[in-house]
């Protein structure tokens, strides 16, 4: 028997490892390796719907494309939706360096609220304002990636099981009904001209989650409205009332589809949620703006921006060498020795930390290395390199952009009638960034109705705050006067909805304090005190701002180029002495503005000076080169007549000799 | 580094001083010799009078509050100029810049290299003995031709890095070389303000009469 079992035991543990190891190999799905060819794989695929069916092109009611089960198939669904596109909601999200946050808006109740689950000082995680995977969704899916609140179906255990965080059946028998949104890995990857973001971003304007991507891919097209179905819409009894039908050319007689997909994004599917429009010029004189340089030179976003199958794509860190977050899971997740060497410095200058000999060198894609001729390197210690050659050039006060995102650029359709103004994105902002550097920056004015407790600032639904003061707040009013975008709020009402809040009967738990009433606009953190409004400083008022990279700008264009030392140091520069606007619904008519100095952190007086001393600078230049030439000319004679000397002297000596 | 070796040459420097203070005889030299050479009274009694005296006196001051600007917050605290101190460095640099001038014009002559000076320095590159044995006035003439000589690529490299000329190499060869000769400049400075100072005017006994 021992003897039996000494046989059988290492075949036992041999096959037990071979089946460990073909799993693991199994995870890692097929597409996801690279073997070396540099050819780009056709992709003519099976398709499969969200139950795991194969589509065909004479199916009767065929459902719409899963990017989980089509794409799934090859590549591991799962690692990718560890990348930082889709990993936002998971509860293990990184934060990362400071990013454009989502932003909840309402211009009837004067809130812009920065949204975001990572933890990005100023912004408020989506549970705080009630948002929950399902709201979210209906919020911000115009420009939303798929994947993580998208997939974040509650399922019936989590129904009416008595926990506090209950989940409504509604928004259950909508999920439903709606789909979950899968990654769409088509948004980016389909380099068909065909991919079309506008029209994935009506099906989910029209709760079309599970058909967005289908519809995007322009494999088919799609009729019905989930969000116009009644909660207990069953296609099985009521009929089907959303309606696929996918394009049969684009079968063959296999029922394979060939999707145009590509490893690298093309530029065009980045723009739809990164692009930033310049409201100085809009409407018809867009014309006039030129692309990124990089761009203008043929490069594409995904030539920097790069990533492996894990998609976390690298963020152009400034400083590839350092940490630029103090995050160990940060690092963990993304290999600065790699992602640094794809940053400016990185590209342009080598990246001194990879272990890649040629990325120590820099130069990728043939990025010229800067000679910033007449540029006292200190300059290199205190400014990131965005602060000179990206974003708009700074003019005497800030400007405002919209950006895709946040304004739902790009939908072309009947969805994209509304152009929403709200938030207010004020730029170039010459902020100190989290490594100490100032950099430009985009920014917002929180404005929100909250609660004080303790200290802490939390906004408030702003559904809770139309059902607290719809009066109050002029909800009746069908079309209310605007100024400068805003609702004009007065102090008046201000009080007034405070004081409504402050009615609100809080379900408070024992011990917890009665939270306090405050908005929250333009810096300031309005409360009442002895029934009268009072505002004060506070953290929660604290604009958000984000570095911004793009678009950059030709070396000419660049600040201090040539040596244009006035870009900077003048006592009329943007740059040190603009004006960031103050974006407010109280008394919106009158331009409020805060010194660019008090983001850079920065000493006024000390650069008036040191600026007035540039008047001064022709001068000294001429005087020390005149005394160095006088003191050349002088030392050169005396060194003449010396050496006149010492030839007399060896004359005469050899005259002695003989 | 380069805060380590300002360290260790100024504390050699300052060293050699004290000991050569204690240490060597101090020259004697006549009147006239003082007179004409500014021996006794270093700054006094040269051509413009009261210019030069000037020129020097801002000169060494300028170049004193230069120092302190330069190489207090390197050496103290290891840290670049900068602000305030930067400001009030960069602004008092063509002023001695400009006393530089002046006193190469007001000085040069009288302190050019003599005869005696010229067979001292001779003997001294050759390693000879030299033949004279009392040439007070070589080691400050030297240090005072070599002052003024410094004065030229300390001033330049720093004018030069304010045109679009040289890049970000080029800028921190200029720094480099801005701060080390800087330091020479000072060095020699102090050296040469040592042996003026020792060069106190002492009258001389008459040679004896000729038999």
């Amino acid at each position: 028997m021992i003897q039996v079992i000494r046989t059988l035991l290492p075949l036992v543990l041999l096959f037990g490892g071979f089946v460990v190891g073909q799993s693991a190999e199994k995870d890692k799905g097929l597409g996801d390796g690279h073997d070396g060819n540099r050819a780009s794989i056709t992709h003519l695929i099976d398709l499969y719907d969200d139950r795991g069916k194969q589509i065909k092109s004479a199916d009767a009611q065929p459902r719409p494309v899963s990017m989980r089960n089509t794409c799934g198939k090859c590549h591991d669904y799962d690692t990718m939706a560890a990348g930082w596109h889709f990993h936002s909601g998971s509860t293990n999200v990184l934060s990362g360096r400071v990013g454009e946050p989502w932003v909840l808006t309402d211009n009837r109740i004067r809130a812009q609220i920065p949204i975001s689950d990572r933890d990005w000082k100023g912004t408020y995680k989506p549970e705080d304002v009630d948002l929950n995977a399902w709201k979210f969704l209906k919020k911000f899916s115009s420009h939303f990636p798929g994947g993580s609140y998208g997939e974040m179906a509650p399922s019936e255990d989590e129904v009416g099981d008595g926990d506090e965080e209950e989940v409504d059946t509604s928004e259950l028998f909508r999920w439903e009904i709606s789909g979950k949104y899968e990654i769409n890995c088509l948004a980016c990857h389909h380099a068909d001209r065909k991919q079309n973001q506008s029209d994935a971003a009506l099906q989910a304007a029209k709760e079309n989650y599970r058909w967005a991507t289908t519809v995007g891919s322009g494999l088919a097209s799609v009729k019905g409205t989930a969000s116009e179905l009644e909660d207990f819409y069953d296609p099985e009894f009521d009929g089907h009332k959303i309606i696929t039908s996918y394009d049969k050319s684009r079968f063959d007689s296999n029922n394979k589809v060939f999707l145009d997909i590509v490893r690298k994004p093309p530029s065009n599917r980045c723009y739809f949620c990164h692009s930033t429009q310049d409201l100085q010029t809009p409407g018809k004189d867009e014309w006039i703006h030129n692309e990124d340089i990089h761009m203008a030179s043929g490069m594409s976003c995904s030539d920097c921006h790069r990533n492996g199958a894990d998609h976390m794509i690298s963020r152009g860190d400034i400083d590839p060498s350092k940490n630029p977050h103090g995050s160990d899971d940060y690092l963990k997740a993304y290999d600065l020795k790699k992602v640094g060497s794809f940053s400016c410095q990185g590209c342009h200058m080598g990246n001194p930390g990879a272990d890649d000999p040629g990325a120590r060198m820099g130069g990728h894609l043939g990025a010229p290395v800067p000679e910033h001729k007449g540029i006292p390197p200190v300059h290199f210690e205190k400014l990131s390199c965005t602060a000179c050659h990206s974003g708009r050039l700074p003019t005497e006060n800030t400007a405002r952009v919209r950006t895709a995102r946040m304004h739902k650029l790009g939908r072309h359709g009947p969805h994209g009638r509304i152009s929403p103004q709200l938030p207010h994105v004020v730029t170039p902002v010459f902020a100190r960034m989290a490594n100490g550097k100032i950099g430009p920056h985009n920014m917002i004015w929180p404005s929100f109705w909250g609660t004080q407790a303790n200290g802490v600032v939390k906004p408030l639904a702003p559904d809770l705050v139309r059902e607290i003061a719809p009066d109050e707040l002029g909800m009746e009013i069908a079309e209310p006067e605007r100024v400068n975008d805003w609702i004009e709020l007065t102090e008046k009402q201000i009080g007034n909805v405070l004081n409504l809040i402050g009615k609100y009967e809080w379900e408070l738990e024992e011990g917890e304090t009665e939270p306090k009433p405050v908005y929250v606009a333009g810096g300031r953190l309005y409360s009442l005190s002895n029934g009268f409004v009072i505002s004060t400083n506070h953290d929660a008022a604290e604009p958000y701002k984000w570095p911004i990279a793009h678009d950059v700008r030709p070396a000419a264009q660049s600040l201090g180029s040539n040596g244009r030392c006035a870009d900077c140091h003048d006592k009329n520069s943007p740059f040190i002495f603009g004006q960031v606007e103050v974006d407010t619904p109280i008394k919106p008519a009158e331009k409020q503005t805060v010194a660019m100095t008090e983001f850079g952190e920065l000493d006024r007086s000390y650069f008036e000076m040191f600026a007035f001393t540039f008047l001064f600078r022709p001068w000294l230049k001429a005087v020390v080169i005149i005394s160095c030439v006088l003191l050349g000319m002088v030392l050169l004679l005396f060194a003449l007549k010396g050496l006149d000397v010492v030839v007399r002297a060896a004359g005469k000596k050899a005259s002695d000799e003989s | 580094m380069f805060s380590t070796i300002s360290w260790v040459s100024l504390v050699l420097v300052l060293a050699g001083i004290v000991i050569h203070w204690f240490v060597s005889p101090s020259p004697r030299v006549t009147k006239r010799e003082a007179s004409e050479a500014g021996g006794g009274r270093p700054w006094s009694g040269c051509c413009g009078g009261k210019l030069s005296t000037l020129a020097c006196v801002v000169a060494l001051g300028s170049l004193a509050i230069l120092f302190v600007t330069g190489f207090g917050g390197l050496l103290l605290l290891d840290e670049q100029i900068h602000g305030y101190t930067l400001m009030m460095h960069v602004g008092l640099a063509p002023v001695f810049v400009i006393s530089a001038g002046v006193v190469v014009i007001a000085w040069g002559h009288r302190c050019r290299l003599d005869e005696s000076d010229r067979i001292r320095l001779a003997s001294l590159l050759c390693l000879k003995k030299p033949e004279t044995t009392d040439t007070p006035n070589l080691g400050w003439k030297l240090t005072f031709w070599l002052g003024l000589a410094l004065v030229v690529p300390v001033s330049l490299s720093m004018v030069l890095s304010m045109f679009p000329i040289f890049g970000t190499h080029g800028q921190e060869t200029l720094l480099c070389i801005h701060q080390y000769t800087s330091l020479a400049l000072t060095l020699v400075a102090m050296i040469h303000v040592h042996l003026v100072i020792r060069r106190k005017a002492s009258p001389v006994p008459p040679p004896p009469p000729k038999k």
